[in-house]
């Protein structure tokens, strides 16, 4: 049970948006994928959903070759999807939310333990999903992929937004799933967050894989860190600004 | 105006309501979810009404027995014409500009048209009511007919029926969620272009169900696909695209309003459906149920 994304170049219409990315993932490991705005973390992880498929390169989960599969299937096959922005269904109720996300029988993952994990979701269950707020929204999109039961949960920028205690229970979470023997592949700008919850990092800028390496190795890379991750890096020049 | 006057004027207005209701709910339905306007759903609807009028001649009589076989066969045929369709048409332009879904729509109520015509000839037609709805029934010391007060009843409960499948089943919610994001839904595990086939059928259903109400309501002939998907498309405006409350509030107003509008104006009352869709476009352009586009 491994996915490995290998040497992929994913378009917009024209636009060229990933170059020979290629990044795997094995079996019970939290992977994060760094990267500022627009490197191509959205775009890497919807390629490897079937979102916008990669033009060349492949994707392989389980063995199978997914990358021209579409969306529905590669969930079954266990990839769990939280989109960056949430897409909670907000006419639907929060029970409805999670009804929705279940394939058919639950084996691990059931109402009951997902509201014990996150009890607002249970005081929320008949309200509509658009009610809850920007962190239980958060909460609730992990929740329903996870009832889909997947192998590989894929996470996009899940930090972004919440507020700071959110954004602990939010790791404290991800400390859980991978306790129960999850796969997680989580992209983020939140560089001490993501730093504090992974095994092994990717750096992508540009479209294209810059680094790669454990998280022990990667803290100590002060120039790796302030090449590819630091944010004051773009000063706008002077004669620039109107 | 005599009361007596305005409660028989109610009754008709609310069955002719009732029926456009369970038309136009599915025009509005299939619209929500596949965002294409199906203009040959009253093709539809009127392929379902003269497919009951073969079906009873075939069998000969008005018993109940034989109406509720045409309940039970004509609308599910009227649904399968719907999947050959989607599955074959349909699919193609989701997604695409409206001007090629109306196309599309539009050369179905064409083609469709022109085969009723050639299948069933252009003379009126009917179906017998059963005897139990024949007659007529006491309201208020009035005789009123049978048949319309059950229509009226009928619509009520399509409405509530719509109303537990969308809201308290799972086909419900893969259907309400296929309407906001359809992408995250198909990321989720479910096949959408199915939920998508299975709307549209549901929708032919409902088209198909209207055209045996109707072919025992009055007389059919090749008029009546287009005066409803007209009034179908006046009631979605009204209600707002999409919205199954919408639906039946904007039928009510057309139902009750044409009636209503019938004996003072006669044929000028033709005008009305398009006069109340042209007061809701200025003044609330998504409907009275409807949501801004975002």
């Amino acid at each position: 049970m491994r996915l490995v994304v290998d040497q992929i170049n994913t378009y917009y219409g024209l636009s060229h948006i990933l170059f020979d990315v290629s990044l795997d993932v094995a079996q019970g490991e939290v992977v994060v994928l760094l990267g500022r705005n627009g490197a191509g973390k959205t775009t890497t992880m919807r390629s490897i959903m079937g979102l916008t498929p990669s033009q060349t390169g492949s994707v392989t989960f389980k063995d199978c070759d997914i990358t021209k599969w579409p969306p529905y299937k590669i969930a079954r096959l266990g990839i769990g999807f939280v989109p960056e922005d949430r897409r909670i269904f907000p006419d639907l109720t929060v029970k409805a939310n999670l009804d929705v996300g279940r394939k058919g029988k639950h084996i691990k993952w059931t109402y009951e333990r997902i509201y014990k994990f996150f009890p607002k979701l249970e005081e929320m269950a008949n309200r509509p999903g658009g009610d809850l707020s920007g962190g239980e929204q958060q909460m609730l999109t992990i929740s329903r992929a996870l009832m889909g039961n997947p192998d590989l949960i894929l996470l996009d920028e899940p930090s972004e937004g919440l507020a700071p205690l959110v954004v602990k229970t939010l790791g404290d979470f991800i400390d859980v799933m991978k306790q129960e023997g999850m796969t997680v592949l989580l992209s983020e700008q939140n560089v001490k967050f993501a730093l504090a919850h992974s095994d092994r990092a990717y750096i992508i800028d540009n479209g294209q894989i810059k680094y790669h390496g454990l998280i022990e190795e990667l803290e100590k890379d002060e120039e790796v860190k302030k090449r590819y991750l630091a944010v004051t890096d773009h000063a706008i020049p002077t004669n620039c600004q109107p | 105006m005599s009361i007596e006057y305005f409660v028989f004027m109610t009754i008709n207005g609310l069955s002719q309501g009732m029926l456009l209701f369970i038309i136009a709910s599915g025009l509005s339905l299939v619209f929500g979810v596949l965002r294409v306007i199906n203009f040959a759903h009253g093709s539809l609807y009127m392929i379902g009404a003269f497919l009951a009028f073969s079906i009873s001649s075939l069998v000969s009589g008005g018993s109940l027995f034989n109406f509720l076989l045409l309940l039970l066969v004509v609308p599910p045929a009227i649904a399968i014409l719907g999947f050959i369709l989607e599955i074959s048409l349909f699919r193609r332009v989701y997604r695409q500009e409206h001007l090629l879904q109306l196309l599309l729509t539009y050369a179905l109520v064409l083609i469709l048209d022109d085969l009723v015509r050639i299948v069933w000839g252009g003379n009126p037609r009917n179906v017998p009511r059963p005897e139990i709805l024949a007659g007529s029934v006491d309201i208020f010391g009035l005789a009123l007919p049978t048949y319309n007060v059950f229509i009226m009843f009928m619509g009520p409960v399509i409405a509530l029926g719509l109303w537990w499948l969308l809201h308290r089943t799972r086909a419900g919610n893969l259907i309400r969620a296929a309407v906001t994001f359809p992408d995250t839904l198909g990321a989720l595990g479910v096949n959408v272009s199915w939920v998508m086939t299975s709307t549209f059928m549901l929708g032919c259903w409902l088209a198909g169900l209207g055209g045996v109400l109707m072919a025992a309501l009055a007389n059919i002939d090749l008029g009546i696909g287009m005066e409803k998907i007209i009034e179908s498309f006046a009631v979605v405006v009204i209600g707002g695209l999409g919205s199954i409350g919408g639906a039946l509030l904007g039928s009510l107003i057309i139902g009750l309003g044409v009636t209503f509008f019938q004996l003072p104006l006669g044929r000028w009352a033709l005008v009305f459906p398009y006069v109340i869709m042209a007061l809701v476009l200025i003044w609330r352009p998504w409907g009275f149920f409807g949501k801004p586009e975002r």
